[in-house]
């Protein structure tokens, strides 16, 4: 980690070493082995998530946030892994644990939901008995139990719990949504992590989901990483955000920081896109060009090619992160 | 629900006939009084599919009554926005425009004629005016055609073309319009090298090519990155202002509607429940249902406050439709008389139409 | 201007195609070993009954096709499908002629009349010119083409099983298409006995396997079956694909009563017992390799048909199907333009087993002593062994190599139909050397990791399935979903 990081870190937490928060990432790097080169997905991302807060995680496709959420639970795919960084979770550092370490943590620590989750279930069994499933693997307690428990579940996450014994296709999109909630609160975890959890979902059920989700950090006291490429969703659910591209944070904060002060030229172009229906009408805006190749990235900033604001001098300066107001970065030398 | 007052009168012939329309007739037709499009109590049924034994036993069928008598107008050079969640049938309103899907009641009328009256010949000519994108642009092409047999596809299929020379010619020009550029370097490619964004283009010039009235947009946008949509978008807006193209624009995300439509027609089950001008109906939405949505739109500004109106249950099935207002299990305005009295049209203001018992004898 | 790349294969495939049809009607009364320089002596021959005339009349056809060629350049489009008409219309003529038709008895081992060779060389001169003026008039279709050829080849390379495969057939091809000089036809006369019935195997040449119960070269007969067998079981496979690919795409994309009657049409050909069939057949209309194409033909589409119409249903689900219908195509053009090529490696990977099938078939038919007596295929020469009881004493050279070559054979087929199964996916081809501009879109990440054999990423990238639709779908068919 960088200097300008550590210090930043440091400053973030209020402390020079210790940190209160659940979840620590520090300088991240995870690669994915391609033919003779690696591709960069993750490459230095740090943040911190303190209990009982929602942190979300936002940027376009490509640019590492999923990878980035599968690196704190390992689950990347066989040609991935991670080169660097640290992970503390609590305390404990899990970037260097192994596979069977890494199973204790999985689901009764921190838990995730996947993109498109809810196709991801298994049509030809009960949704009760895939909630039950986990619950019976991690606490070894009987299925008839287990099932009680799915009933609770789904009675927490708003579900009428005599549906346990539907099957998938007898639900619809929210609700199996819903389910996969359930299913990742089932061992009682400290963390939830979701991976785009209402991307494929209407407004008006996206906006029960968030709402649920909402409800259930406070009355359990989860802490929450959200991931997605909505921008205003991210503003409205979340207290605290980072802003990522190519691979790296460009911006970090909390939300009102990021969507009040921006400071990264992607930052401010990205938010212009979403539209605001409830101010003065015009066209959203768009960022001309592509995401960078990750296999060879440009030297110096990596959002150069597509800045309004740059100058040559941004390629041959490795950017690093800025404190410009106590707790909100950004990586850009002109922000400061 | 009754009709809206038709913009246009009905062509005459029409009317003496009562018989086919042929190629001819279509020629010469031309837009009367700006209406495009006049859609009369359309009716879109399906069929419920049921059991051998079932369909034996039973006396009547039951049906999916997918759009359940829409009435709009589409004026020629604007963007009119269909927008609602899933289930409200506007993807099916748009496909049957085009004629995807068939419509079992209802008239639909394209310059004063009435489809339905098509010849088999005027059908084949009223499609080339009548184009359509989808969603995901990752299935609308073939993967194994090249760019060019993707984009002149439509041209050979209808014989518009004499010679190879002016085949290309016309793709390389819907190839430009759609913001590919230089167009030569995309015509030998496959799909599966183009981003997802140049695919949509791709789909858009293969809908231009034909130089149609009318394309029907259906979610053009929900598949791809937040900052190509906007290219798309303004693809869009461009293609109305300078070559007149009017769009059917199809989207459960009200915002855009509102960036880029002039009017929009929110639908709930079947049925328009508000139709107006876009910044006057955002502005000062009247049913129930519209404002709950717009309340619960996500801005990105977190320290925005407002009244999030979170209706309770989902969209009901289409094939067991509540009795009355259809919106009333769900309405947080509801009154005892709304589960047995259906709305009519109600007009708040100039062009501005919503369907609420609580707004009758009230503007 | 035509490719280089495809010029260097039109000078190299040329020669060897006529040498191929060449090798397939060679007459079989030529002298062995003596045909090489017989060949070449023909160059300089004037009489007219072997090979008149030679080099003028070569040149002619050269300047022609030349002609043909500056021809078509003004009107390559519309001169295309007449090009293809006119080859396959020669292609028929050298055939009939070739077969010995023209006198009355078809046989694929030789030709008598010798003008047969003109009619091949002029279907040779045909297709190429058509090649040649094809790419002349569309450069960037044949650059893509050929860059697709390549990409199919070198990701085929990279499969040992299709390398395998590709080597076990190319050593029986070249041993059914060199037969006329590997092995004297007139060994395989009844009366043509080398040595004692049932001897074994000695190191002289036509002794290297050994006799059979007449005394005839085992090894004469084993390549010259080479050629039945093989082209028994391309034909047969050939007839079945077309049937059932056929079938198979109109039952798929069909639905409804067209799309029934295929299917029971299928049903029907699928239970007939194709053995008593055969039996039944060669009873009736006697027994030659005919019929058993005929047999194999018609009582192996159903198979196909039935995995193509899968195939078909699924690709009939695809969006831009609906783009199609929606841009005003008939059923005919959708087929042909869209389904077909999407259910093209599905056809062409099963094509390849059902070879494999198709050759087995027969080795049993004439195993059961339906093929013809006069010719030999390897499943008439372990008939012909079993009969004779070389199994009890035991005349293992009579068995086994007849028996290791179809299992050979059919284990080439199959490593090279699953070989294809893998490589006829546009999407595992790269793009490295072509001029377009190097790929950069985010999509390049997916397909570069999906080689051969390779792992794919999840990235996130655009519309890789992190967008599906509103999930709160409901089928308009059935009223399902949807529900709260």
């Amino acid at each position: 980690m960088s200097k300008g990081e550590s210090a930043a870190a440091a400053a973030a937490k209020g402390q020079a070493i210790e940190h209160d928060g659940i979840l620590d990432v520090r300088d991240l790097k995870a690669y994915f082995k391609l033919g003779d080169g690696d591709v960069k997905a993750v490459d230095g991302v740090s943040f911190m998530l303190e209990q009982g807060k929602s942190l979300g995680l936002a940027g376009e496709s490509g640019c590492g946030k999923t990878t980035a959420a599968l690196a704190v639970l390992k689950l990347l795919p066989e040609n991935g892994r991670i080169v660097g960084g640290e992970i503390l979770f609590d305390g404990k550092n899990l970037a260097k644990r192994t596979e069977y370490g890494m199973s204790k943590v999985r689901w009764k620590d921190i838990s995730i939901i996947f993109q498109g989750a809810m196709n991801a279930l298994n049509p030809v069994q009960q949704v009760g008995k895939q909630i039950a499933e986990p619950i019976v693997l991690h606490e070894g307690i009987s299925e008839a139990k287990a099932m009680l428990r799915a009933r609770e579940l789904f009675d927490l996450v708003g579900i009428n719990p005599k549906r346990v014994t539907e099957y998938p296709h007898e639900m619809s999109g929210g609700m199996r949504q819903r389910a996969m909630i359930a299913m990742a609160l089932a061992c009682n975890p400290k963390l939830v992590i979701g991976d785009e959890p209402t991307t494929a979902l209407d407004v008006m059920v996206q906006a029960q989901i968030l709402e649920l989700i909402e409800r259930l950090r406070h009355e359990l006291d989860l802490s929450f990483i959200l991931i997605s490429h909505d921008l205003s969703v991210m503003a409205e659910t979340c207290d605290k955000g980072v802003i990522m591209y190519a691979g790296k944070v460009v911006e970090a904060g909390t939300t009102a920081q990021i969507f009040n002060n921006a400071k990264h030229p992607y930052t401010k172009q990205l938010i212009k896109a979403f539209p605001n229906i409830h101010e003065t009408r015009e066209m959203v805006s768009s960022i001309a060009g592509d995401p960078p190749n990750l296999l060879n990235p440009p030297p110096g900033c990596r959002f150069y090619p597509r800045c309004s604001e740059g100058e040559p001098a941004c390629t041959q300066i490795e950017q690093e992160m800025v404190e410009l107001d106590p707790g909100h970065f950004a990586r850009c030398w002109k922000a400061a | 629900m009754d009709e809206f007052t038709p913009a246009a009168p009905v062509a005459d012939h029409d009317r003496s006939k009562g018989g086919a329309i042929g190629r001819k007739e279509l020629r010469n037709a031309s837009v009367s009084g700006a209406d495009l499009y006049d859609i009369r109590g359309l009716e879109v049924f399906f069929p419920v599919r049921q059991s051998f034994f079932k369909s034996m036993v039973a006396t009547e069928k039951h049906w999916v009554r997918a759009v359940d008598g829409v009435s709009f107008t589409i004026g020629a050079g604007e963007i009119l926005a269909l927008v609602g969640e899933s289930g409200c049938g506007k993807t099916t309103t748009g496909r049957t425009l085009l004629g995807l899907e068939k419509q079992t009641g209802g008239q639909i009328l394209y310059k004063g004629l009435e489809v339905g009256k098509f010849t088999p010949g005027a059908i084949r000519d009223y499609r080339r005016n009548c184009q359509i994108i989808f969603q995901d642009p990752y299935n609308a092409i073939n993967p194994k055609h090249t760019i060019f047999d993707i984009v002149a596809e439509p041209l050979v299929v209808n014989h518009l073309v004499a010679n190879e020379r002016e085949k290309e010619e016309r793709v390389v020009r819907a190839l430009e319009e759609a913001g590919l550029r230089p167009a030569r370097d995309y015509l030998y490619r496959y799909p599966h090298e183009l981003s997802g964004g140049q695919r949509q283009r791709v789909c858009i010039a293969g809908a231009i090519v034909l130089e149609p009235d009318m394309i029907v947009a259906d979610e053009p946008v929900a598949s791809l990155d937040v900052s190509i949509r906007n290219d798309i978008l303004k693809l869009m807006v461009q293609h109305k202002n300078e070559l007149g193209v009017t769009y059917l624009f199809i989207t459960h995300d009200l915002s855009l509607a509102w960036v880029i439509s002039d009017r929009i027609a929110v639908m709930y089950l079947g049925k328009i429940v508000e139709i107006g001008e876009t910044e006057e109906v955002v502005a000062n939405p009247r049913h129930p249902y519209t404002k709950a949505l717009i309340s619960v739109i996500p801005v990105p500004d977190p320290t925005a406050r407002r009244e999030r109106t979170i209706l309770t249950g989902e969209t009901p099935n289409p094939a067991a439709i509540p009795t009355g207002c259809r919106f009333h299990p769900r309405c947080p305005e509801v009154m005892d008389i709304c589960s047995r009295e259906t709305p009519t049209d109600v007009q708040i203001s100039g062009t501005h139409y919503a369907a609420c018992l609580r707004l009758n004898g009230q503007h | 201007m035509i490719p280089r790349r495809l010029r260097t294969w039109i000078f190299v495939w040329t020669p060897l195609v006529w040498l191929a049809l060449e090798m397939i009607t060679y007459p079989k009364d030529r002298p062995l070993r003596t045909g090489i320089v017989h060949l070449l002596a023909g160059f300089f021959a004037p009489g007219v009954a072997d090979y008149p005339a030679w080099i003028p009349l070569l040149l002619a056809l050269v300047l022609g096709g030349y002609g043909i060629v500056k021809l078509l350049r003004q009107t390559a489009r519309t001169a295309f499908p007449w090009m293809l008409i006119a080859a396959a219309a020669d292609a028929a003529v050298w055939f009939l002629a070739a077969s010995g038709l023209f006198r009355g008895a078809f046989t694929l081992s030789g030709r008598d009349t010798s003008v047969a060779w003109l009619f091949q060389t002029l279907l040779v001169v045909v297709l190429v010119a058509t090649v040649w003026a094809w790419a002349v008039a569309t450069p960037e279709r044949a650059e893509l083409s050929v860059w697709n050829i390549r990409q199919i080849w070198r990701l085929y390379r990279s499969n040992w099983q299709g390398m395998v495969g590709l080597y076990i057939m190319g050593f029986f091809v070249a041993l059914a298409l060199f037969a006329p000089f590997l092995a004297d036809h007139a060994l395989l006369d009844p009366t043509a006995q080398i040595g004692v019935p049932f001897a074994g195997p000695t190191m002289s040449y036509y002794h290297w396997f050994g006799t059979t119960e007449q005394g005839m070269s085992v090894l004469a007969q084993f390549i010259w079956s080479a050629r039945i067998s093989l082209t028994v079981g391309l034909s047969a496979a050939a007839i079945s694909t077309v049937l059932g690919a056929g079938i198979g795409i109109a039952a798929g994309y069909y639905g409804g009563w067209r799309g029934e009657i295929c299917m029971r049409l299928t049903d029907c050909f699928l239970v007939i017992p194709w053995l008593p069939l055969a039996m039944v057949l060669a009873a009736a209309w006697g027994q030659n390799y005919g019929i058993i194409v005929l047999i194999i033909g018609i009582t192996s589409w159903p198979g196909t048909a039935r995995v193509v119409r899968a195939d078909a249903l699924r690709v009939r689900e695809l969006q831009f199907i609906e783009r199609g219908r929606a841009i005003g195509s008939s059923d005919w053009h959708i087929m042909q333009k869209h389904v077909l090529p999407n259910v093209f490696p599905l056809i062409f990977a099963n094509t390849i087993l059902v070879v494999a099938i198709a050759i087995l078939a027969e080795t049993t038919l004439s195993f059961l002593g339906l093929g013809d007596p006069l010719n030999f295929s390897w499943g008439t020469m372990l008939h012909n062994a079993w009969q004779s009881g070389a199994a009890g004493l035991p005349a293992w050279w009579y068995l086994l190599p007849p028996g290791i070559a179809i299992v050979l054979v059919v284990l080439a087929f199959t490593f090279m139909g699953t070989a294809f199964d893998e490589v006829l996916d546009p999407k595992l081809r790269k793009r490295e050397e072509s001029g377009g501009r190097p790929d950069e879109g985010p999509d390049r990440l997916i397909t570069l990791g999906g080689g051969a054999g390779g792992t794919e990423i999840s990235l996130d990238t655009p519309g890789g399935g992190i967008w599906p639709g509103p999930a709160n779908d409901w089928d308009p068919h059935t009223g399902e979903g949807g529900r709260p």
